[in-house]
């Protein structure tokens, strides 16, 4: 699967983009990814074992909220968007 | 400290000067100013730097500047006079005189707790030691012999 | 008096006589100011049906209680008069500083009657308030032309004016005050164009007071830190500016792509987004008059064929551009941005109607003879050189000038044009968001997102998250968000503070200011009351149900690709919903009780 980082998420990944694989669940792929990079992604993202509200995560476009939130299972050709929460008009 | 870089020329500072020292909102009353330069796409806000060596203290005829317990050099109104001497003697153009209140308008840091400093969104203007700010800037250009000669930050 | 000033000034452009009167407190109190008040009192003296040209026509400037002071990002004033572009009521609003300048000169607004012989200017300095000769500006570009006014008048003075495009009485062009900000929509510069009015310069050293001071200092305190704290507003919005949304839209599948016939997926997003815009482009954030977000951006490309350098671009003007046009060249969407500004010009109905004549010429409804040239989706040059023509009406540009709709329709084709009540819709696809949709549909003032921005709940999730594919309780959040907004424009505060601050924390900084010990809900109902008022100006300018819709696209054609595919915009599923959730009847009318309720007369 593809991961794709957006806005400031890219200055704690230094990269837009990523493949990953063997991942079941949101939470697995999440969990890997905050010990890809570190502390400052991790506080950002996932706070006692759950998401915070200041990401926006989306698989194939649709927010996960519409899913099962941090247990979405994920399957191999999926696309994931992490974005910090923003605005603008 | 003010650090014109980071300005958004937003004049929250005015706003806050003006409102705390007359209850009123009219940044033209106020003892801090941003200047914008369009072209070059900078703002900078302009204030008494309570200088080491004031002018404005040295020129009063009735010795109603002074230096108060917060490194404030402040007019004392009830001693003033509004001869204006002051404001001609300020080299930087940062003491003036409102017209409605017929007073001087003069930076007094606001006891210790500047309105404009607690207020700018961008940390354009800071209350603190000129020191501590010299760090900073002589931090950016260390970063960028680090960058030059340095190894691999990871 | 708090909050406002309490002063009007009237100007006569055909006799060049200036009053000044008093405002009309119970009115303000009902309708605040900005869009509601000017709303109220455009009603009072021009009838709706009213050609927007005709010298009767009036235009009015007007401010908010809130402007001027330290509430939170309070820098706006509204223009309000009949739109060119749409026949409906028009009023966009803008930031800057000219807006709390005018209250510190101690008016209000400014109400502008009849029509000036030759090309004329307002001059105000407090109490000195003149007409002036224009003629030496006429045909100059909005930067020409403020530059000019200053040196003329006074270095810290403050220019609203219009460029080349108001004058030449293009439908989309707009007032622009210190060059770079925009009361943008629906031609209400070409109003003033018709009225040889071609700028108001304004320099003010008077006070501005609040009822409560410390009441509301604090209300002021409290509201500036929530916005700072917000990750939105205290650090996104600074951070990338508006045009940060490209990229989520994108993901979302619905960023309108190519005059929005290739669905909500742009592949070439990322070229045109906040963060290459930032990296590329951005000198430094700008903020309005007392704006604690600073979402503004100076920018400058400093080399190769679009050199240049400005103010933006906005998200919706990225898009416009961008993706709808199918270019790529962030360089060459922020020269055309800059343009826009520069004469005068409103870049979502500017990018989208070239988008528009770029689908004509693709499906050979425009052929070359009609144009000298091709015109294909991504021509980075064509963007640039036809926003030129058209705010100088040259060539092809004539007919651009128009807005997508009358020229679309000129060649038997209105279907192609993106727009609602002849007003371009904006950079969110409605049947990928479905709330958007039914916004675009409803809005008085025809296609446009700002009047009750459903984005925001459907993709970021702000106050909370809604699925944007569904239409369940649609219409019952779009009227809170229409009437909240509605309360917004007319206190003289910016849209964006609701991204981090709410209906408590803005009706205590009205109640606090003003002195008027408004509840929460009395607040939220002036909103209410403004949305039925202008609601009841277009159905008296002849609007009925019938234009409450969306492009036959948004209806019938289904999303090709992207998580919203095989979607298309359910508002007839809607509509009858959000009629019922304002009180109206199932023609859209609304109902004696409601307006008995709101206190409409």
């Amino acid at each position: 699967m593809v991961v794709k980082f957006f806005a400031y998420i890219r200055d704690y990944t230094h990269t837009k983009e990523l493949t990953v694989d063997g991942c079941v669940d949101m939470r697995e792929l999440v969990e890997r990814l905050c010990g890809m990079y570190g502390k400052k992604f991790e506080d950002k993202v996932y706070k006692n074992q759950e998401l915070t509200s200041e990401v926006i995560i989306l698989l194939n476009g649709r927010h996960i909220t519409h899913y099962d939130g941090i247990d979405t299972k994920l399957a191999k050709d999926d696309e994931i968007s992490i974005f910090p929460v923003v605005a603008g008009g | 400290m003010i650090s014109p870089e980071k300005c958004l020329g937003c004049r929250s500072c005015e706003l806050a000067c003006s409102f705390n020292r007359t209850k009123d909102f009219n940044p033209r009353q106020a003892a801090v100013s941003v200047l914008t330069y369009e072209e070059a796409g900078i703002s900078v806000p302009v204030m008494c730097m309570q200088c080491e060596e004031p002018a404005c203290m040295k020129v009063c005829p009735v010795g109603a500047i002074s230096r108060d317990e917060n490194g404030a050099v402040v007019s004392d109104p009830k001693k003033c006079i509004v001869c204006k001497m002051c404001i001609s003697a300020c080299p930087l153009g940062n003491i003036s005189f409102n017209p409605s209140t017929r007073k001087i308008v003069k930076c007094n840091l606001c006891g210790g707790d500047p309105q404009c400093a607690k207020f700018c969104p961008a940390g354009a203007i800071e209350y603190k030691e000129g020191t501590e700010a010299n760090l900073g800037r002589k931090k950016v250009i260390a970063d960028k012999f680090k960058e030059l000669f340095g190894g691999e930050d990871k | 008096m708090y909050g406002w000033t309490g002063k009007i000034l009237r100007v006569n452009l055909t006799d060049s006589t200036i009053k000044t009167e008093a405002l009309n407190m119970k009115d303000a109190k009902l309708y605040l100011g900005g869009r509601g008040l000017g709303t109220k009192m455009y009603m009072d003296e021009v009838d709706p049906k009213i050609d927007p040209f005709s010298p009767k026509n009036k235009i009015i400037f007007l401010t908010g209680p809130l402007t001027g002071t330290f509430g939170t990002s309070a820098g706006r004033y509204e223009v309000v008069t009949k739109a060119p572009l749409t026949g409906t009521i028009g009023a966009s609003n803008s930031g800057g500083h000219f807006g709390p300048e005018l209250k510190y000169a101690g008016y209000d607004g400014i109400i502008f009657e009849g029509k000036s012989e030759k090309p004329a200017y307002l001059f105000i300095n407090n109490d000195k308030v003149e007409l002036r000769n224009a003629e030496h500006l006429w045909g100059k570009t909005v930067n020409e032309t403020t530059d000019s006014l200053l040196a003329e008048t006074f270095e810290d003075g403050r220019v609203a004016c219009i460029g080349p495009a108001g004058e030449k009485l293009v439908l989309f062009a707009t007032v622009m005050n210190e060059k770079g900000r925009a009361a943008g929509r629906s031609g209400l510069g070409a109003v003033m164009g018709s009225k040889n009015l071609k700028a108001v310069v304004v320099k003010g050293t008077k006070s501005l007071q609040v009822a409560d001071n410390k009441a509301f200092y604090d209300a002021c305190v409290d509201a500036r830190n929530k916005l700072r704290a917000h990750p939105v507003t205290g650090q996104g919005l600074a951070l990338y500016g508006t045009q940060i949304l490209v990229n989520i839209l994108n993901q979302s599948g619905g960023l309108p792509t190519r005059n929005w016939k290739d669905g909500g997926v742009f592949e070439h997003a990322e070229d045109t987004s906040g963060e290459a815009l930032t990296s590329k482009y951005l000198v430094r954030n700008k903020g309005c008059f007392g704006c604690t977000i600073g979402c503004g951006r100076i920018t400058r490309i400093s080399e190769g064929k679009f050199k240049s350098f400005g103010e933006g671009p906005e998200y919706e003007a990225g898009w416009s551009y961008g993706a709808d046009c199918g270019v790529k060249e962030l360089d060459a969407i922020c020269k055309a941005n800059f343009i826009c500004n520069d004469l005068g010009l409103d870049p979502i109905t500017m990018g989208s109607t070239i988008a528009c004549a770029m689908e004509m010429y693709d499906k050979g409804i425009l052929a070359k003879k009609d144009l000298g040239k091709d015109l294909l989706f991504g021509d980075a040059d064509a963007i640039v050189e036809y926003t030129r023509m058209t705010g100088y009406r040259e060539g092809f540009g004539d007919k651009l000038a128009q807005g997508s709709y009358r020229m679309a329709a000129a060649y038997g084709h209105p279907e192609l044009s993106m727009t609602v009540k002849k007003q371009e819709m904006p950079a969110y696809d409605g049947r990928a968001l479905q709330g958007i949709g039914l916004e675009y549909a409803t809005s008085n003032r025809g296609g446009c997102h700002v009047r009750g921005y459903m984005t925001s709940p459907e993709i970021l999730g702000i106050p909370q998250k809604l699925d944007p594919l569904v239409t369940t309780d649609k219409a019952s959040w779009l009227k809170i968000f229409q009437d909240l907004t509605a309360t917004v424009d007319s206190a003289g505060i910016c849209l964006f503070t609701t991204f981090g601050i709410g209906l408590p924390e803005i009706a205590a900084m009205i109640r606090t200011a003003t002195g008027i010990n408004y509840t929460d809900e009395e607040v939220l109902q002036i909103g209410e009351r403004i949305w039925n008022l202008e609601k009841i100006f277009n159905l008296k300018a002849g609007f009925t149900k019938a234009d409450d819709t969306l492009p036959p696209r948004l209806l019938k054609e289904p999303m090709p690709s992207g998580a919203a595919k095989g979607k298309v915009n359910q508002l007839d599923v809607m509509l009858p919903q959000y009629y019922q959730a304002r009180g109206w009847d199932k023609e859209g009318i609304p109902m004696k009780e409601k307006l008995k309720e709101l206190s409409i007369e």
